[in-house]
């Protein structure tokens, strides 16, 4: 007897370590992977990125001013400077020698940011796609004025010459980066989306799982075969994950929230008729009885005698279920179901990986924020 | 009621003070709540109608504030129900419910649903010979019959046609009861299937060997080899006599969808295990009643509740991609995924069991002088084991579930194929998957329950 | 307006006989005590005349209607008549103690105005006048489970109260309650018989509380009736017949 266990003992030891041995070659584990250079750098990348969000960017502003300048002069001289442009206005000669330097003067472009001349070149048989030289760098002044000495070099004779463009960039105030305000809006829709699914979910649960309630439906052959269908309903529905019915809903009713409100709707319907048919199965049968024998009829039978005993529970689990929602609807956009996961998952793919950590930190707020409120209120209803 | 008070009547102007006034702390706070909410809508949709709203919650809630101070029974529901109104009108809006597109796209959901009651699992291995018969498209002489001989014989009506003129086909003398299929091939080689109303044209010879059938020349002339005008193409129809040689075989996407399922299953017990070991040493570093004492004990206390927490809310399939890029494709990516989810909600129940452990041990051994790790040795680990096991199990069936899904972000298993299956509209394939994923899923849930049920 | 039982037999699905061709009558006004030890069949008895239990054979009949040959509908117009009592109070513990009390009144009322929970202010107003009665009028607001036992009893008395009962069915009012309160609980119930003249059939566990109230009472031992007579007439050899050889009398 004692030998046979340990022969069984072993059997089962062999058999595990069999197991974990041919999912170690499946899974294709190599913890090196983990370290190799190129991924540490990637890996590294990410989580800096994560910690650091883009919450706030600083305003950017920018004017153009551009002018053409022929080069060199048919004349031989350089002829006066003339202003060209609206606002910010540039002076220049219409026409240099090469090799000459000539003084370019700008006004009323914003006072005190960076102004940068550079050279555009339009396409040519030495150019193809054209190109740029920068001239020079300077600020402006407090008048919104610049004065820059600019060299006519050689290579503008060869293109007979290019326009002049004067750029003033500034960096102004900081302010919420649009990340941010896409990711808010995303995340109050994620929450709507939960709150709409729950929603629709309730109404169709409730009625569904008397039918699934073993006391109230496993009457009779008719009544049983009833009970039986609708919990196997439920138990097959519910082995299919939310997301996969999302990505079919996606092509059926069109990409957007509303597939993820179907989908979270169908996976909430089942797994909430589960749980309020149990809670309906284990209801005090006593007030149904005295109900009864005052002569009431069913339907204030169940008004009267089970319904006030299930609001409370169904309530609790209403909420507890608006919270899984909402952990789950933060992650039906990555196959078409709205949300915020869609935008988290192309703001990766962009490499974009400060602004995804904005939206990875607005998920986490949410979803702690939802998951201590749901607790709360559920140890209020009690 | 009795116990209220009654502050002066120009409380009222404010709903929400008057409720504070009156006693009635919940409901102004629940008053301010709501009111902050709708305000917050209003101005994040803009519509004159929530501003409404805003407005008819302030006059309902007055009402009853009125109610409450002539000392008649409150009367809530109507502000409760513009507030509900406000809040699903814009739930409405936001997820852009279209209550008639189910039914209206319902063609898009149809063939899933012709699919799950025929899903890919078997094929017949199978010999086809093939006759081919030359049409010429579009007509330039008057269309005569034409026949052609192997086997077997076999007429079409017109030896021309053009897209949508229609044909008869007869034959004799193949094998009884052999099943046929028409195709049609054009000049450049592509072959089409024929179809009539929609679905593959296949029918059978009858006991004679005889068969007949009428269809419509298709579409196939290929864009840009149009033939100049008064010329014609030579297209070919053909007919496949398909004969089953030996019998049904797992198709390829049953057998695709069984080892993508064992990996499936693969990947959650790794990412289970792994997770298992390293969430039970840290759960005890996250339970207050073993990291109370010293200062630097609370500290790693709060920490590890934190991380715990953190981590736990970020869905499985974020850490997916993340991980995904870290690693590359695959279901390394997943399992690590999976794994790092697991360990923090795990961990976070592990704490709580140990919270809640009986102190009277823990007590005793203290009292005899063992040090903490010996306390925790012998006090705490032989309470928590068998509750760490039955959360373990537990895990592990949502894990189960989750790898179904970790690979639509490229995280391995059955998910990866799914998606694309999906993506491809493969709906029999789709429909295999699905099956294969609720038996697996369903199966380890039945076990899984039975294995807590005999440890608890 | 006699209730007549006639041979009343009670088999349940498990093949238990619950009771055996019982037989008795009731006359108008009358408080009937029925005694037995655990399993004897007293409530199967009591849950058969109103057919909360469905009796196996034999007939009910009350005011010349038999309820057991009663569609639904006139079950329901029958059972609106008979008030009843249970052990555990049967309440309705998430709900007020008003509304327990007015779901009495469900048997008379407008089936789908009642859906919405919505009661007329006459209903009210008798609901309140019931709750006085026993006198629980200041906790109409409160829910249920907040009640004591013997406070919880008494909303059951009111609730039987609003059907204006012609028959009162208790089954083990006070088993649940300590003996002070169930003189206090039985004294309302004997309050209806003697005032309202309400018959009461009343299943009782001690012998002095038989004596107290009861004007006859009926013994029940395995479902078969053993005794039938007046409480006085129970004397040892009665006793034990009724509660088996060991037993011991205590009280009484
Ligand atoms: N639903 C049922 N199914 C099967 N047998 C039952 C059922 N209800 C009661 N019985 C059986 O019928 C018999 C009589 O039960 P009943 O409840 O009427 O007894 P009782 O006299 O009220 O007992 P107690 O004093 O314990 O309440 C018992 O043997 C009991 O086990
Ligand atoms: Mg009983």
């Amino acid at each position: 007897m004692h030998r046979h266990r340990r022969w069984l003992q072993i059997i089962g030891a062999l058999l595990a370590l069999g197991i974990y041995a041919g999912s170690w070659h499946v899974v294709g584990i190599d913890l090196r992977k983990l370290v190799e250079p190129q991924a540490a750098r990637r890996a590294q990348e990410i989580f800096t990125a994560f910690l650091t969000p883009e919450i706030l960017v600083p305003e950017r502003g920018a004017q153009r001013v551009e002018a053409p300048m022929r080069v060199p002069c048919e004349s031989g001289n350089t002829p006066e400077a003339v202003g060209v442009g609206e606002g910010p206005r540039l002076f220049l000669p219409p026409c240099a020698s090469p090799g000459a330097r000539i003084r370019i003067r700008g006004e009323g472009f914003r006072p005190g940011s960076e102004l940068v001349l550079r050279w555009v070149f339009a396409p040519s048989p030495q150019l193809p796609l054209g190109g740029e030289l920068l001239a020079g760098r300077t600020r402006t002044d407090a008048a919104g004025r610049f004065e820059l000495d600019v060299e006519v070099r050689p290579l503008l004779a060869q293109e007979g010459g290019a326009r002049l463009q004067a750029e003033a960039r500034w960096e102004g105030r900081w302010q919420v980066s649009p990340a941010l305000t896409r990711t808010m809006e995303l995340t109050l829709q994620t929450i709507f989306l939960a709150l709409m699914a729950t929603t629709l979910a309730t109404v169709v649960a409730a009625p569904l799982s008397f039918l699934a309630a073993r006391n109230i439906t496993a009457r009779g052959p008719a009544g049983t075969a009833v009970y039986y269908i609708t919990r196997t309903t439920f138990n097959v529905v519910r082995s299919i994950e939310p997301l996969v019915v999302a990505a079919i809903f996606a092509t059926w009713v069109g990409f957007g929230p509303f597939a993820g409100v179907l989908a979270l709707t169908v996976a909430t319907v089942v797994n909430l008729g589960k749980l309020f048919s149990e809670v309906i199965e284990t209801i005090d049968p006593g007030p149904v009885e005295a109900i009864t024998a005052t002569g009431a009829n069913s339907l204030q039978v169940i008004r009267y005698a089970v319904i006030p005993q299930i609001t409370l529970p169904f309530l609790a689990f209403i909420i507890y279920h608006w919270d899984i929602n909402i952990r789950i609807s933060t992650v039906v956009g990555f196959v078409g179901g709205g949300g915020i996961g869609y935008q988290l998952k192309l703001w990766i793919d962009q490499t974009d990986y400060h602004k995804a950590g904005t939206a990875v930190w607005a998920i986490i707020a949410v979803v702690s924020a939802m998951d201590y409120a749901s607790a709360r209120l559920r140890e209020a209803i009690r | 009621m009795a116990a209220e008070r009654r502050p002066p009547q120009g409380f009222a102007i404010i709903p929400g003070l008057a409720y504070y006034a009156m006693g009635l702390r919940t409901l102004a706070g629940i008053w301010l709540g709501v009111s902050l909410t709708l305000i917050g809508l209003a101005l994040w949709r803009g519509h004159l109608w929530l501003w409404i709203s805003v407005g008819l919650w302030w006059i309902g809630t007055g009402y009853d504030v009125r109610r409450r101070f002539k000392g008649r029974r409150p009367r809530l529901w109507p502000a409760a129900l513009v507030a509900l109104i406000a809040v699903y009108g814009v739930g409405w809006e936001v997820t852009e419910i279209q209550p008639l597109a189910p039914f209206e796209r319902f063609d898009k959901m149809r063939p899933y649903l012709i699919a799950l009651t025929q899903p890919d699992l078997l094929t017949y291995p199978t010999e086809r010979q093939i006759y081919r018969i030359p049409v010429e498209v579009p007509c330039t002489h008057p269309p005569a019959p034409r026949e052609t001989r192997g086997e077997a014989r076999i007429w079409l009506s017109a030896d021309c046609a053009q897209a949508g003129d229609p044909l008869t086909l007869q034959g004799e003398g193949l094998p009884a009861g052999l099943s046929l299929e028409l195709w049609w091939v054009n000049p450049i080689g592509e072959r089409q299937r024929i179809l009539q109303e929609g679905r593959p044209l296949s029918l059978q010879a009858d006991a004679s060997g005889r068969f007949r059938t009428a269809f419509l020349a298709p579409r196939a002339v290929p864009l840009g080899f149009e033939p100049p005008p008064g010329q014609s193409q030579t297209h070919f129809l053909e007919l496949h006599a398909v004969r089953v040689i030996g019998g049904p075989r797992p198709s390829e996407a049953l057998l695709e969808v069984a080892e993508k399922m064992g990996e499936t299953v693969a990947i959650a017990l790794l990412a289970t295990t792994f997770a298992v070991w390293i969430a039970a040493p840290l759960s005890f570093l996250a339970a207050r009643n073993l990291m109370g004492g010293s200062l630097p004990a609370r500290a790693i206390y709060y920490a590890m509740r934190g991380f715990f927490n953190i981590v736990r809310s970020v869905e499985p399939l974020i850490f997916g991609i993340v991980f995904v890029v870290w690693v590359g494709l695959g279901s390394f990516a997943g399992m690590l995924a999976l794994m790092v989810h697991s360990i923090a909600a795990l961990g976070k129940l592990f704490s709580e069991v140990i919270e809640h452990i009986d102190p009277g041990p823990v007590e005793a051994l203290t009292a005899t002088g063992a040090n903490r790790l010996q306390v925790v040795r012998y006090a705490v680990v032989p309470q928590v084991v068998p509750e760490f096991v039955s959360f373990a199990v537990y895990r592990w069936d949502i894990n189960v579930r989750m790898s179904t899904i970790i690979g639509f972000v490229g995280g391995g298993g059955i998910g990866f194929r799914l998606s694309e299956w999906i993506r491809l509209s493969a709906y029999r394939q789709v429909a295999t998957a699905v099956i294969g994923i609720a038996l697996v899923v369903m199966a380890l849930d039945y076990v899984s329950a039975q294995v807590r049920r005999r440890i608890v | 307006m006699p209730l007549i039982v006639d041979r009343l037999t009670k088999i349940y699905p498990d093949g238990t006989r619950a009771l055996h061709e019982v037989s008795f009558t009731v006359d108008d006004g009358e408080f009937v005590a029925i005694i037995g030890l655990s399993g004897a069949g007293k409530s199967t008895l009591l849950r058969c005349i109103n057919r909360l239990i469905e009796p196996t054979s034999g007939r009910v009949i009350w005011n010349g209607i038999d309820i057991t040959a009663a569609s639904p509908r006139e079950l329901r117009r029958i059972r609106r008549q008979i008030g009843m009592i249970f052990q555990q109070f049967n309440l309705v513990k998430r709900a007020t103690v008003l509304t327990n009390v007015l779901t009495g009144r469900l048997g008379y009322m407008n089936p789908w105005l009642s859906l919405l929970g919505y009661f007329p202010p006459s209903e009210v107003q008798r609901a309140m006048q019931a709750l006085e009665r026993v006198g629980l009028a200041d906790l109409a607001d409160k829910r249920a489970d907040e009640l004591s036992g013997g406070q919880q009893q008494r909303v059951g008395i009111a609730r039987a109260l609003m059907q204006e009962p012609r028959l009162l069915l208790a089954d083990e009012p006070v088993a649940s309650l300590d003996p002070v309160l169930a003189h206090s609980i039985l004294r309302y119930i004997e309050e209806l018989n003697r005032k309202d003249g309400v018959t009461v059939l009343c299943s009782l566990h001690f012998l002095d509380l038989v004596h107290r109230y009861a004007t006859r009472v009926i013994g029940l031992k395995d479902g078969i009736k053993v005794f039938d007579g007046r409480p006085d007439e129970i004397d040892d050899r009665r006793f034990k017949e009724i509660y088996g050889q060991e037993a011991e009398r205590i009280g009484g």
